[in-house]
Order: C-alpha cells, then structure tokens, then sequence
C-alpha cells in the first residue's frame, strides 16, 4: 500500500466533532485569573495589617494566590492546546511582538530614569505593573496585526 | 505555495465552515489557506488529501 492509499483510505476525515466549548475555557481561565488577583490583594493586606505573623505564615500568605495562578496557567495551556494551527501561530507571533517589545520598551524607559528624564506615571521606571500593561498592550496589539495578515 | 481548495470547496458547495468543520480547523485559517496567505502544515495537507481524495501533489504545487 502506498503512502498516498494510505492516506485515502485511513479514517473518515468527514466525521462531525464535537468541539468543547473554547467559551467556557476563555470564562475559567478568566475565573482563575480574578480569583489569583483577589488572593493577591488579600495577601498585600495581611502582609502589610499583621507584620507580627511568624515567616512561615507570612510566606504560606505571599505563595496564596499562586494555586488559582497556576490553575490559570492551566487553562490558558488547555486552551492554547485546543488552538488550531494558524491560530497558534498568530498567539506565536503576538507573543514574539510582545516579549520583544516589552523588553525595548522596558529598556528605554529605564534609560531615561537613569538619566534623570521620568514619565508622569514610571518616575522610577517600569515598575511590575508597568510590564505586565505593556506585555498586554502590546500581545493585544500583535495579535490584531497577525489576524489582520492572515485574514 | 499554490493551491486548488477554493476550486475544491465550489465543486462539493461546501462553505468555508463546512470545510473547517471537517478539517477540525477555524474558518479563519481555511481562508487564510485558500487566499494563499496561509501554507498548511503537512499533517493538515493530508488531511485535506484525505478529505478530497486526492493526491496532496494535484490540491497544492509551488509557484
């Protein structure tokens, strides 16, 4: 048999499927996203109202909101898993944008608070916060140019 | 890379969609192979080869 029989006469390509639903992967990686942020808040709070709590409570309290963290981890991959291929590449691609950007964007700005020239909202720099919107900035924005290029 | 998809997809009147359900793929990237932006990869070629009952040779050749 032939690599091409093979090929014609190995399963039916024409079989229906059942997708799961990428909604509901999309709504709980989001879910576990808010949870990791709301645990993060009620962390800094206890870090900061109860200074007298042992290490070990205060390192149980800073690791908290890594469990949903990594269950959000989790469904970001299941559903980056789920992509098809042109799909992943465009997420490949915006995420190169993103990554390389951040870091060019990361750099000039920390140049300039060396040397004295600050932003109105990064006097000390690209802050985490700062790195984390300009990750999403720019990921949002690679992903629209990929989707653009192969539409 | 050229290919005969769009021509394929009209001789069975499937739509884009009926073609991605198919191919277990986003219409989106059925589109972006059909308007050539796209070159599948060969685990996805054979799938179309499958599909069409075709050798992959007569659904897609170089420019």
């Amino acid at each position: 048999m032939t690599l091409m029989q093979t090929v014609t006469t190995n399963s039916n390509p024409e079989e229906g499927h059942a997708r799961s639903p990428a909604c509901s992967r999309v709504a709980a990686g989001l879910l576990w996203l808010a949870a990791a942020t709301f645990i993060y808040l009620i962390s800094l709070w206890l870090l900061k109202h109860h200074s007298d709590w042992s290490p070990a409570a205060r390192i149980a309290v800073t690791l908290a909101p890594l469990l949903p963290g990594i269950f959000y981890l989790r469904a970001l991959l299941k559903s980056f898993w789920q992509m098809d291929e042109l799909q992943r590449r465009i997420q490949i691609e915006a995420l190169g944008f993103a990554l390389a950007g951040t870091v060019i964007v990361m750099t000039t700005v920390n140049v300039f608070a060396a040397e004295g020239v600050t932003l109105v909202n990064y006097p000390r720099g690209l802050g985490i916060g700062g790195v984390y919107l300009t990750t999403f900035l720019l990921w949002s924005i690679g992903v629209s140019i990929s989707t653009f290029r192969y539409r | 890379m050229n290919n005969q998809l769009r021509e394929l997809r009209a001789t069975r009147a499937w739509s884009q969609n009926d073609l991605a359900d198919k191919l277990r793929v986003s219409r989106q990237t059925v589109n972006a192979i059909e308007t050539e932006k796209y070159d599948p990869s060969l685990p996805l070629a054979f799938k179309i080869a499958r599909l069409f009952k075709l050798p992959i040779e007569e659904i897609f050749s170089e420019r």
